[in-house]
């Protein structure tokens, strides 16, 4: 258990320093697939299940065919040719990194407490499973954000159709 | 519970150590003395005319982002799926209600072609 | 030595971190968002961590509606990013001045 969340957690970190340094954004992207399957089974250790599948299947899936298409849809030949880093680079570095301490320390020092709900390992288990429980609880304590989410949906179909044809028409 | 996953991560793990070896050491093994019909890409006996790594559609983009938005909506279902019977008529409203909406979107983009190939 | 709350909360940590520093540093817009997602990604983690913690499940179906939100602005985003492609040639941020009168 130990042993597989270090495991999990240095290759989410070193594919995310992959997809912050490679030159090549295809390469980044490649990246970001290994770091995503790694949260994946980080939320399998937490007991998030249907979370840790849904984040196989929509994020590693098809957001990341998305990233792809569209490194495809520019000409990959220009998009080595162009600077890929700032001149900031050093800097921005050196504050990421020190707030990345703060953070920590942050983390470290405070005491988040032993508050204990009722969604415990057996209760789920009662429940029938962690997509099951899950349900109970999205579709009746967050039901308008659920139905927000639908319309928040709505609203990215339509504006990408909208972009996408405005660009289209100078073809 | 979390135990019952540790096959998975035995396999994802093995896969992965078999593809790299295997890549690692064909690549030790074997004779290497290339040569220029040798090297050239290979599509079933037909002469290339141009590189893989042209400009794409944008057709592509329009119809996986399409894909994508549709595919969270599915994702939603399978929680109400399981649930049917506890939920009854109340989260059938519920779903319904996100279905329409989301059919809107559909319609539009039927509406604005962008299902259309050419 | 037993896995708490605070290693996964310094592991998302980390992957925040790493979010901004290629948030800031990269130029090709396809990256920046990119790193986008690797911070939204170290946001869910917390919170299904907190959700552990705390025994609710609410931490979970708050992070169903990130992943949701994170398609989305993947998708907006990068068709953003291309019609810029069509019109200036170019994804580097720093071309990306229009606004700038």
């Amino acid at each position: 258990m130990t042993f597989v969340f270090y495991l999990l957690g240095f290759v989410a970190i070193v594919s995310s320093i992959c997809v912050v340094s490679f030159k090549n954004p295809i390469h980044s992207a490649l990246g970001l697939v290994a770091a995503l399957f790694s949260t994946a089974g980080i939320y399998i250790l937490l007991n998030a299940e249907f979370i840790a599948v849904l984040e196989v299947i929509i994020y590693a899936g098809a957001i990341m065919v998305l990233f792809l298409f569209v490194l495809m849809c520019l000409n990959i030949r220009e998009l080595k040719m162009m600077p890929q880093f700032n001149i900031l680079r050093p800097i921005a570095i050196v504050v990421g990194a020190f707030l990345l301490v703060y953070i920590v320390i942050i983390i470290i020092q405070s005491n988040f407490g032993n508050f204990t709900g009722v969604y415990n390992e057996a209760k789920i288990i009662e429940l029938g499973g962690n997509a099951k429980a899950l349900g109970q609880v999205l579709y009746s304590r967050f039901l308008l954000p659920f139905e927000i989410i639908s319309i928040l949906l709505l609203v990215a179909m339509i504006g990408a159709i909208t972009l996408m044809k405005e660009g289209l028409r100078g073809k | 519970m979390v135990l019952e996953y540790l096959p998975v991560l035995i396999l994802m793990v093995f896969a992965l150590g078999f593809a790299v070896v295997t890549i690692v050491m064909s690549d030790m093994l074997r004779p290497n003395k290339p040569e220029k019909v040798k090297s050239s890409t290979y599509e079933c006996g037909a002469p290339l005319f141009t590189d893989a790594r042209g400009m794409v559609s944008i057709r592509f983009f329009i119809i996986s982002m399409l894909f994508l938005l549709f595919d969270i909506e599915a994702a939603f279902l399978y929680p109400w799926a399981i649930n049917y019977n506890v939920l009854g008529l109340f989260g059938f409203v519920e779903i319904v209600i996100f279905i329409i909406i989301l059919l809107v979107g559909y319609f539009y983009a039927w509406r604005k072609d962008a299902l259309e190939w050419e | 030595m037993e896995i708490t709350l605070t290693h996964y909360l310094i592991l998302a940590a980390v992957m925040f971190g790493l979010g901004i520093i290629g948030f800031i540093t990269r130029r090709n817009m396809v990256t920046v968002l990119m790193s986008v997602e690797l911070m939204l990604n170290a946001v869910n983690i917390n919170f299904i961590a907190f959700a552990r913690h705390f025994q609710q499940l609410s931490g979970q179906v708050m992070s169903l509606f990130i992943i949701t939100i994170a398609a989305c602005e993947a998708a907006v985003g990068l068709a953003i990013i291309i019609v810029l492609f069509r019109s200036r040639r170019s994804i580097n941020v720093d071309d990306a001045n229009i606004l700038k009168y």
